[in-house]
């Protein structure tokens, strides 16, 4: 067997091992599903979403945000932003943490990031979305 | 006056130098294919044109920064009437602002490369300018046409002032952060060109990137400072206790980085061996199309990421286009030229130095792939199955962890294994206290308590790397001392005499010690607690004291800033004052973390939260041995310089001389 058959071979044990490592981890450790509203992630089938790492886009309901400082976290809805129309559901979610974002309020726009388990989004992380993070928008004038 | 001359003068130039740079490249192709002496000087006066148009347009920006002109919509979008100048002036704030400096720099290197090659490369030359000008066209008329810094607001609708930049980029790191990476990536279009111009000309020998190995060992080196600023940016003004999140953003510099990395190795065993042509070729190609790729990705917003400043649909478009048009046609080029380019030699031995280059190879193409697949997963996922996976940290440390500590490893063992075919005795000579540097690190660690397969790993391979580094250092100064030179003297020559092979040790040992820092990361602490004023808080052998709050007042800010007093085993360490702040202007809320730093670790904490009974919720991260990435940043950056420095150059220039 020549040497540059022998290297084809390398790499090419190489490169299958990669994309076999490659395979596994696109569902292993360190991935979430992404549902960009509130009603799809709602609406999903119990199995697709039960204590699987999921991240969650939505919008803080207003006046839901119950802190609970000693026992160390904070309970909130998020919904979509067309929460105010009849038919669309809000999805409780408990932070477990005191450490929620600057922007963390009423409406805020948000990312929650953890798993659903009994009926409850447990959240390890809030991402906080800044509505007009780079993108100019006129002094004074409000979005 | 002279602003409004300037502004004018530059928006204008910018169209111009879309159509010179048309021109110059067409001359360059048609010098090209007819060898013409007369064409190719018109092309690089086409060139000189470009980068003089270029640069009245940067300065009409400039002025239009500086001379608060807010009917400019990017002047209002970055820019304050208050804004301290330094900020005024970093146009690259916006996006048009980067594109335009971007074309710049563009502009900046091919005339460089002009300059430069007025006697050389004569035949390559005309194929370097049409290749850097096809760049150019496309940068330029993206500035022109679809984001032009000098787009007038509509009437009635200029602002008095403007919004300000983003105040997390107000950073000294981050000032400098983007054209220190801009050079880095656009330092890799040279190298490319000179490429492309030797696989269109059939002048497939080591010169073109013999010629350019300055330009790519520069653009590596400022990418490499890039990274680390941004690195460094993350860390102090983000807040949250790291400096690398596997955004990408980051990634996609760090992706052009590793090609750059492997390209740089790779080369070497072309000029000894006269093997890896086409895979060398294939590298530079890789890792310019990535340097635009990840400019796509960033400015396109097609992942989204923190700092992505831009959605705009058909510009994205375009972009990929472009990538597109840059990797199809560079891939022709090359799969022409494959049978031309059959290695000279053949690998003798796997335990061999060229066998540990190409596995280093290897192993930072595998790097690059695990980047890549973490990266564009996302939207690819999206695209498929419609449904957005993310990839977060854990996958990139999972996948990456094994390849990196192989290349480690390699490190060590390439630059002592003997070339074509080791010996026994060649092994035993070379390794035998390196092996026994990282048996004695493990031993140490173990009998300290470490129980933890990757830091123990890391930085056995550490230890490994570092031995046989000092191991050639001492040997080259012994051999220089028998000569009867002086310590320090026989150093210095040494370096001197061998540019390259002990510059490139010191940069081998900056990643060393910046791996020291990452292999802390394992052992990161964090924890989050609410403390009422006078509260004390113990953790990790820390105590904290939570004096007072207080409020900040200041023009464009509103803010909070705590008062802890920091003890280390009992003894004061100094006071912290984390703080919260939040920007009217940009309704931006920022926090900013205080620091307790030393070289076995760092405090970090941040105001968390803050009620209005004034009890805080402070986050602290205890984060093992990060110092040592920033000292081995400034090792990177002294071993680039020594490697970089004209002196081996002059050296052998005046050995030519006098023979």
């Amino acid at each position: 067997m020549s040497k540059g058959v022998q290297i084809a071979l390398a790499a090419l044990s190489i490169g299958a091992g990669l994309a076999l490592v490659l395979t596994l981890g696109s569902a292993g450790e360190g991935t979430f599903r992404y549902y960009s509203d509130v009603d799809s992630f709602v609406a999903a089938p119990s199995a697709e979403v039960a204590n699987l790492p999921a991240r969650v886009h939505g919008f803080v309901v207003a006046g839901s945000i119950a802190k609970n400082l000693e026992a160390g976290h904070v309970d909130f809805h998020v919904a979509d932003r067309s929460v105010d129309q009849p038919g669309a559901k809000a999805l409780p979610v408990r932070f477990l943490g005191i450490d929620v974002p600057d922007l963390f309020k009423d409406g805020a726009e948000v990312v929650v990031e953890g798993h659903f388990a009994s009926g409850t989004f447990l959240a390890e992380k809030v991402m906080a979305k800044c509505p007009s993070k780079y993108e100019a928008k006129p002094p004074g004038q409000s979005t | 006056m002279l602003v409004t001359l300037l502004v004018a003068l530059g928006g204008l130039s910018l169209y111009l130098s879309v159509f010179f740079a048309i021109y110059a490249g067409v001359v360059g192709v048609l010098a090209g294919r007819r060898r013409d002496a007369a064409l190719t000087s018109s092309a690089e006066r086409g060139v000189i044109a470009v980068f003089v148009l270029l640069s009245l347009s940067m300065l009409g920006l400039e002025a239009a920064l500086l001379g608060d002109r807010f009917d400019l919509a990017f002047v209002a979008q970055i820019s304050t009437r208050e804004q301290p100048w330094m900020f005024k002036v970093a146009l690259w704030g916006g996006q048009a602002g980067s594109l335009l400096l971007w074309t710049w720099m563009l502009g900046l290197m091919s005339f460089l490369v002009v300059l430069q090659n007025r006697r050389r490369n004569r035949s390559l030359i005309p194929w370097v300018v049409a290749v850097m000008m096809l760049n150019v066209v496309f940068f330029a008329a993206l500035v022109a046409f679809v984001s032009n810094p000098f787009d007038v607001l509509p009437p009635g609708s200029a602002w008095s002032s403007g919004q300000g930049m983003n105040p997390l980029l107000q950073h000294v790191a981050m000032l400098i952060h983007p054209p220190i990476l801009y050079v880095g990536f656009i330092g890799f279009s040279v190298p490319f060109a000179f490429a492309s111009a030797a696989l269109i000309t059939g002048e497939l020998g080591t010169t073109w990137f013999e010629t350019t190995r300055r330009w790519t060992l520069t653009a590596w080196f400022f990418l490499g400072i890039g990274l680390m600023l941004g690195g460094r940016w993350a860390y102090e003004v983000l807040g949250w206790g790291g400096y690398w999140a596997w955004d990408p953003v980051e990634n996609s510099s760090l992706m052009p980085w590793l090609a750059g990395t492997a390209f740089l190795h790779s080369v070497m065993i072309q000029e000894k061996r006269g093997m890896l042509k086409v895979w060398n070729f294939a590298l530079i190609g890789m890792a310019y199309t990535l340097c635009v790729f990840g400019t796509f990705l960033t400015r396109s917003g097609v992942v989204q990421s923190v700092h992505s400043f831009a959605n705009a649909g058909w510009f994205g478009q375009l972009f990929l286009g472009y990538v597109a048009v840059l990797a199809v046609g560079y891939a022709a080029l090359l799969v022409r030229r494959v049978p031309e380019l059959r290695s000279q030699t053949r690998l003798d031995s796997i335990v061999s130095r060229e066998a540990s280059f190409l596995l280093n190879n290897y192993a930072f193409l595998a790097l690059l792939a695990i980047v890549f697949y973490g990266t564009l997963f996302p939207v690819v996922s999206e695209a498929i199955t419609g449904v957005k996976i993310q990839i977060g940290p854990p996958f990139f440390q999972r996948y990456a962890g094994p390849v990196a500590i192989f290349l480690l490893f390699l490190t060590g063992v390439g630059p002592l294994v003997a070339w074509r075919r080791a010996t026994w005795v060649n092994l035993r000579k070379s390794f035998l206290w390196p092996a026994g540097a990282a048996v004695i690190a493990t031993v140490l660690l173990l009998a300290f308590g470490m129980r933890r397969f990757y830091p123990i790993a890391f930085l056995a391979m550490c230890a490994f790397v570092t031995a046989t580094i000092s191991e050639e250092y001492a040997r080259g100064i012994r051999a220089r001392m028998r000569r009867g030179e002086s310590p320090a003297v026989a150093f210095v020559e040494l370096l001197r005499r061998n540019q390259r092979r002990y510059g490139g040790y010191i940069v081998h040992l900056a990643v060393i010690l910046m791996f020291v820092g990452f292999a802390g990361a394992t052992f990161n602490l964090e924890e989050t607690k609410l403390l009422a004023p006078g509260e004390r808080w113990t953790l990790a052998g820390y105590t904290v004291e939570y004096r007072q709050v207080r409020p900040v007042d200041h023009p464009h800010y509103a803010g909070a800033v705590a008062r802890l007093a920091l003890y280390d085993d009992g003894k004061p360490v100094g006071m912290l004052l984390p703080e919260k702040r939040m920007y009217f202007q940009q309704e931006q809320p920022t926090t900013i973390p205080a620091v307790a730093s030393n070289l076995t670790e760092d405090f970090y904490v941040i105001l968390a939260g803050l009620e209005p009974d004034q009890r805080a919720a402070l986050k602290v991260y205890i984060n093992p041995l990060v110092n040592w990435i920033w000292i081995g940043g400034f090792v990177f950056v002294i071993g680039n310089t020594l490697l970089l420095w004209p002196m081996g150059a002059r050296a052998k220039s005046a050995r030519e001389r006098t023979p």
